[in-house]
């Protein structure tokens, strides 16, 4: 099989990103669709770092970095200021990791969705705080090992559910997407390109530094969580109807996405069997919601 | 109020980054690196003949048929042979057996070199003429490899057979059951094509020997090992006896008879397994298998036993003849001792021992000795050879059963061909020490007769041999075995000497679907999953068509390992970075 190449390569070599950082691919993906004619806003988050120190920024589109509760507001603010103008083809892109869209800018995002503000909001989800030290964030996993969950009180609580948030907001698209899946992920970036309105893609990028796994396997652990369900990829339109993108059946075993990390690595056969009983409670529930609400 | 322009960034009070990151070079952050470079597949690593398995099943995938038999003749002038009668070690080898079920390499070949009739013989374009004259004595697997190879590295090679046609023992020892005559016939060929001197009837004795020796520049002797030691036993003179070569000859041009109704055949390989046959297609009604050791230690292959007993071959085992009995010259029976394993003897395998007191008399009409044979070599019973068939006389080689080692036809091209490659070394006063460490496929296996030619490394030629390990199975899907083979119904096969095996379906069809199998380990097909998967765009794409692979750009990759491991066939490896 010929996979997809990338046209516009508009991410620059000499990026800071760790070793086999899954959201730099991220980025890659999405540009490729988006093309040049894209303002980034990035509030602080791994990718902040990522472009590297003033004066140099490895994204060859405009960026504007941005304090770390305003990615929604401010690109509300950008695309404003672009229709004054009366630009209406570039694209105007909010860029945020799991803390800056679960925890912290929560309220801007559903400000800006709440008012169906003309925006690509993406969510790169590594689960945690990683460039500040890895700290938990509502999109940390239960079980998992952080700096602020360490081992012997690992996180005790389950993974926020941001889609069916978004969802509630009634966006025209929210997706989730795998950077182990560049196709799928890119189908998914030009299905929000093309349309208005708020649209939301969750991304989920592994992180080596903060889930304390080898680099190589960056993107073997997205497929494993894809394949385990224990991230789906799937689509909700307009907030109502769902569709299921992938149906990885029959699912490999969650153990297969938890063992190789060493955030888990304290868990023991029980726990992860509590794991993977959560994965499969959550898959029944989602896919009873599509059935019911076919896009 | 102000235009928009009006408000420059100053004015913002915005700090402007002014450069992309192209100045930081990251790749010093790195402790190992991707290591591009064509590997072998194991099935490579394991096939005597060297042939480039993954490459021609890339062609073969595509259903670029005449490109995959290209490939093929590139290493060995008789897929459509090998394709029948080989033991298959590369299916034994196949990393994808971990995965469903081995790919069918036999079969992929077999129709491949079937398409010859189709395609022509597909041959290498020869080497520039170099003058030089090389005998090759014996035109049998081993001589025939070998006069291809040197007529394709641009030498004037010659042929001294004994027999009134090339081809030695793939004519006279394997039978047309499971060798048609067209097959051998078509792809020899080359012969004429290749303006190879055939001199047929020509039996090599040691003034011949000597004479080669003086008027030739290289002489390559592959005599074989045809001479049968006979069974060392009372009786051997009785009319109903038989040697398995000699019954075997004659069997194969259509001249034994007299076999008798009750035969028994003493021995465990492949031509006692023949000789069992051919007496069966020749009338004789009750034909058994005498072995002295149990079946796991039988030499012959699993699948020649298996249609042997479907024909209703008899196999006996643990027994061993004390004699021939006879009557007025004439063979009756032979008496049988019942055989113990005792201890393991220098080839593993227990010695067998006979139980006192077990002997018994056996009824037959005839029995073929089938023990194996010896060489018996004109240039010299007790010559010094090396791995690549040098001799302490550097202008004579040795291959095929005359030099040791394994004794299948597909060793024998391979040994044909290390030996053409050496002697090839020789005339043209090369070096061969700087030589020999790039040659063999996966570092120990055969040798790349391409690769010499190129003057390029054989795949893999350093020891990195692709295994299950370094195949990613997340782009793979199983699937069942396409190219099968389907057989005659043992009533039909015994009627005659019709081929029993073919390959079921369309032969273009069931070869690709079958090619589509392979996960064409060490081969980069250009799938681009390292292009795709590379966070640090350092991955430098494959410019070249086949036989190249990617490189990555140094400054840049940090060495996370991602195109390594998310290669689907295992080109890429990661090693230490040396700083």
């Amino acid at each position: 099989m010929r996979r997809a190449r990338i046209e516009n390569e508009l991410v620059s070599k000499g990026h800071v990103a760790c070793p086999g950082c899954g959201a730099a691919l991220a980025m890659r993906y999405a540009l490729n669709v988006l093309g040049p004619k894209t303002i980034i806003v990035l509030p602080a988050c791994c990718w902040s770092v990522i472009t590297n120190r003033h004066p140099e920024c490895c994204l060859e589109v405009p960026v504007f970095h941005t304090a770390f509760e305003t990615a929604a507001c401010v690109a509300s603010g950008v695309r404003a200021a672009l229709e004054v103008k009366g630009d209406n083809d570039t694209n105007v892109l909010a860029w945020a990791g799991d803390g800056g869209t679960f925890d912290i800018g929560l309220q801007a995002l559903s400000g800006a969705a709440e008012r169906n503000d003309d925006i690509i909001y993406v969510c790169y989800d590594n689960e945690a705080y990683m460039n500040t030290g890895v700290q938990r964030s509502s999109a940390t996993p239960w079980g998992a090992w952080t700096t602020t969950t360490p081992a012997t009180h690992f996180k005790g609580q389950e993974k926020k559910n941001i889609m069916e948030i978004m969802a509630a907001h009634r966006i025209p698209y929210a997706a989730t997407a795998s950077i182990s899946m560049p196709e799928d992920l890119m189908t998914k970036v030009e299905r929000a390109r093309v349309a208005r309105g708020t649209r939301f893609l969750h991304i989920f990028c592994p992180c080596p530094t903060g889930w304390r796994s080898s680099p190589d396997l960056t993107i073997e652990l997205a497929r494993a969580a894809v394949e385990s369900r224990a991230f789906p990829l799937y689509e909700i339109f307009d907030g109502a109807k769902r569709r299921l993108s992938l149906d990885p059946a029959p699912p490999a075993p969650v153990a297969d996405y938890i063992r190789p990390q060493g955030r888990f690595r304290h868990l023991d056969s029980a726990q992860i069997e509590a794991i993977q009983n959560r994965v499969d409670e959550e898959w029944l529930r989602l896919t009873k919601l599509i059935e019911n609400n076919p896009a | 109020m102000k235009e928009y322009a009006d408000y420059d960034a100053a004015a913002m009070d915005l700090l402007r980054t002014t450069r992309n990151t192209l100045a930081n070079k990251t790749g010093s952050w790195r402790h190992l690196r991707p290591e591009f470079g064509l590997k072998a597949a194991a099935c490579a690593a394991a096939c005597p003949a060297g042939n480039p398995i993954a490459r021609f099943m890339s062609a073969a995938a595509d259903g670029r048929f005449e490109e995959a038999l290209r490939e093929l003749k590139k290493e060995n002038p008789l897929p459509g042979v090998c394709g029948r009668v080989c033991p298959r070690p590369c299916e034994a080898a196949c990393n994808r057996a971990e995965f469903d079920e081995a790919v069918g390499t036999r079969a992929v070949e077999r129709l491949l070199g079937d398409m010859g009739a189709e395609f022509g013989l597909c041959l290498p374009a020869p080497a520039a003429k170099t003058g030089k004259r090389a005998a090759v004595v014996g035109g049998g697997p081993a001589g025939l490899s070998c006069a291809y190879h040197l007529a394709l590295s641009g030498h004037d090679a010659t042929v001294f057979e004994a027999g009134g046609e090339p081809g030695g023992l793939l004519r006279f020892g394997i039978p047309a059951y499971r060798l048609p005559r067209e097959a051998l016939d078509r792809e020899l060929g080359f012969i004429d094509a290749l303006g190879i001197n055939m001199k047929t009837g020509c039996r090599a004795d040691a003034a011949l020997a000597a004479r080669l020796l003086d008027e030739f520049d290289a002489v390559v002797a592959a005599t074989g090992a045809l001479v049968s030691p006979g069974l060392g036993i009372e009786g051997e003179g009785l009319a109903g006896y038989f040697k398995g070569l000699e019954f075997l000859a004659a069997a194969n041009a259509g001249k034994a008879a007299g076999i008798g109704k009750s035969v028994i055949v003493i021995g465990g390989g492949n031509t006692a397994v023949d000789a069992a046959r051919c007496a069966l297609r020749l009338g004789a009604e009750d034909v058994a298998v005498m072995y002295r050791r149990g079946r796991e230690d039988m030499p012959a292959s699993d699948e020649e036993v298996a249609e042997a007993e479907e024909e209703g071959v008899r196999f006996v085992f643990h027994a061993a003849p004390a004699k021939l009995v006879g009557e007025g010259g004439r063979l009756r029976g032979v008496a049988l001792m019942r055989m113990k394993p005792g201890e393991p003897d220098e080839s593993g395998r227990r010695k067998p021992e006979p139980v006192a007191g077990s002997e018994r008399e056996a009824h037959a009409d005839a029995v073929i000795e089938a023990a194996g044979g010896r060489a018996d070599n004109p240039f010299g019973r007790a010559l010094e050879v090396d791995e690549w068939g040098a001799t302490d006389n550097e202008k004579l080689f040795l291959c095929g059963d005359a030099a040791p080692g394994a004794r299948t036809v597909a060793s024998a091209i391979g040994g044909g061909k290390r030996a053409a490659i050496r002697a090839d070394v020789f005339l043209r006063g090369s070096d061969f020490g700087a030589l020999k460490g790039a040659l063999l496929v996966g570092g120990a296996g055969a040798a790349s007769a391409a690769a010499h030619r190129a003057g390029e490394s054989a795949p893999g030629a350093d020891g990195s041999v692709v295994r299950f390990k370094n195949v990613n199975t997340a782009y793979f899907s199983r699937a069942a075995r396409a190219a099968k083979l389907e057989r005659l119904s043992p009533e039909a096969r015994v009627s005659g000497f019709e081929e029993v095996a073919s390959v079921s379906g369309v032969a273009a069809e069931a070869a690709r679907a079958e090619a589509s199998r392979c996960f064409r380990c060490g081969e980069c097909d250009d799938c681009g999953n390292c292009l795709l998967f590379c966070p640090d765009m350092s991955i430098i794409g494959k410019t070249a068509g086949a036989g190249a692979a990617p490189g990555f750009d140094g400054d840049y990759c940090k060495g996370c390992g991602i195109c390594a491991r998310e290669c689907p066939r295992g080109v890429i490896g990661m090693i230490e970075e040396e700083r």
